[in-house]
């Protein structure tokens, strides 16, 4: 084989893509050969910054702000979806039968005699949305441009009019607790996050509902800010203990970042092991791996510890 | 238990929300910085972010499970990165051919500099990188972003991107000669 051939080999020879016949001849010539030996040390070089670029971390505003826009964007096309499926399904099925269409052809008649009547009486109306939010002094906000091109004269956004609200009540309220547990999910502040999440610890145990207990879950797990998921963690300790707290707890301790944090799941599990709740030999095995990778030396000693009670 | 992707899937596809999001956050910052990486711009990769989300939302419901959640999200992130920067770069691709694009890496060498974004906690070398990247062509930087940030094979990403094995190296070689180009130039 050529020299200029085996040297374009040297990319593919890295990426470990080569059959080992032509790896060994490549790797002979390079032996023997300064100009590929250069050369594949110029991609090592290349590669290796490329490498240390895929360890910088993300911007966790950047991502914070991109999850909370998403989760407007999916709530509206949820809403969306749900109000087509109340309008679709029901009606498709009706309209299929015979009875149907001639109900169909009824009630388009009454819908243009009504329609007709209604806008020649608004006629004055212009943009009845705008004004209504306008008038009510509604706070705007998450604005998504579906289109912003202004050039033709038409621009089209989605946003959220919030109304402010007040609120005053027990801490074991339905309502409050709904209404903090989307601020912990929403708010783009994490000190209001824990602020939420400090009150959701002053709720009776018993009245958390399954759907603060996911919540915390998520948080535990995913928030950007290591205080709120602190924070989070201690609020799932005052719920009774369940596969699902335990496998959160397993997975922060698997793959959190601060060990202030792995310290706590590490010693929820603790206290649930003396309070008698089982592990699964897939915990265990887990939990082994994690004796050997962490590299805390207390989450470890407590790890040993919930090891040998087993 | 940790739920696994195709469990969570099941979960989503019955309309579990809190499901789909951890489906979602399991992969978001990996989807993220393969939007930052190749549009070099914290904007655009936002928008493309969200399109690859609501994609992957509308589209969960037929998911089939014929290959791994992953491999669907990755193609989706390949495709929706690669129309995105036709339908948004089109006045400064003066050339869209792989095998031609000295123009067009001139242009996009400019506009990133002309555009400067801090888009992450990176050091001078990633800076220098992600100037690097903005001079290659769509396809050679997915298939270098794809091979080394997201690890994957060349087979795979074939698969990922729709191409022949063959023209996959090709798009890998040039991105890489272009690279070292231009990083030699910088250091």
């Amino acid at each position: 084989m050529k020299h200029n051939d085996l040297k374009a080999m040297i990319l593919f020879y890295l990426y470990n893509e080569l059959d080992e016949n032509k790896k060994s001849m490549l790797e002979q010539h390079i032996d023997s050969c300064n100009e590929c030996k250069l050369e594949l040390e110029s991609y090592k070089k290349l590669f290796a910054d490329v490498s240390n670029d895929n360890e910088t971390q993300l911007d966790p505003k950047l991502l914070m702000e991109s999850r909370l826009e998403l989760r407007g964007i999916l709530r509206a096309q949820r809403n969306k979806l749900l109000d087509s499926n109340k309008i679709s399904n029901p009606l498709y099925y009706f309209l299929s039968k015979p009875i149907g269409l001639a109900f169909s052809g009824a009630a388009v008649l009454i819908l243009g005699l009504f329609l007709g009547y209604e806008i020649f009486k608004n006629s004055n109306v212009e943009n009845a949305t705008d004004n209504s939010v306008l008038n009510n002094n509604l706070k705007i906000s998450n604005i998504n441009f579906i289109d912003s091109e202004a050039s033709d004269g038409q621009v089209e956004f989605t946003f959220d009019a919030v109304k402010p609200g007040y609120f005053k009540g027990n801490v074991n309220d339905a309502n409050l607790q709904k209404i903090l547990t989307q601020a912990v999910l929403n708010e783009q502040n994490p000190g209001t996050r824990l602020n939420s999440l400090n009150v959701i610890n002053a709720v009776n145990s018993k009245s958390f509902d399954d759907e603060i207990k996911k919540t915390l879950i998520i948080v535990s797990k995913y928030d950007e800010n290591p205080g709120v998921r602190l924070e989070a963690l201690k609020s799932l300790n005052i719920i009774p203990f369940d596969n699902e707290i335990k496998s959160t707890l397993i997975y922060v301790l698997l793959n959190d970042t601060s060990s202030g944090i792995r310290i706590e799941a590490i010693n929820n599990l603790v206290e649930a092991a003396k309070k008698g709740f089982n592990l699964s030999a897939n915990d265990l095995s887990l939990l082994r791996d994690k004796v050997q990778s962490d590299q805390n030396n207390y989450v470890k000693f407590q790890v040993k510890n919930i090891i040998k009670e087993y | 238990m940790i739920l696994t992707d195709n469990e969570l899937i099941i979960k989503a596809q019955s309309g579990d929300v809190l499901a789909l999001e951890e489906l979602i956050y399991r992969y978001d910052k990996m989807v993220l910085r393969m939007a930052l990486k190749f549009t070099g711009n914290s904007d655009d990769a936002k928008d493309i972010y969200q399109e690859v989300f609501i994609r992957v939302y509308k589209g969960l419901s037929a998911f089939q499970f014929k290959s791994e959640f992953s491999t669907w999200l990755f193609r989706i992130v390949s495709n929706t990165c690669i129309t995105f920067d036709r339908k948004f770069n089109k006045q400064n691709h003066i050339s869209l051919n792989d095998d031609d694009d000295s123009v067009y890496l001139d242009t996009m060498a400019e506009d990133y500099e002309q555009s400067p974004e801090k888009l992450m906690v990176n050091s001078e070398v990633s800076e220098k990188i992600d100037k690097a990247l903005n001079t290659l062509s769509p396809n050679q930087k997915m298939s270098f972003l794809l091979k080394h940030y997201e690890g994957y094979k060349i087979r795979e990403i074939a698969e990922l991107m729709n191409c022949k094995e063959g023209t996959i190296k090709k798009y890998l070689f040039d991105a890489v000669r272009k690279l070292k180009i231009q990083l030699a130039n910088s250091y």
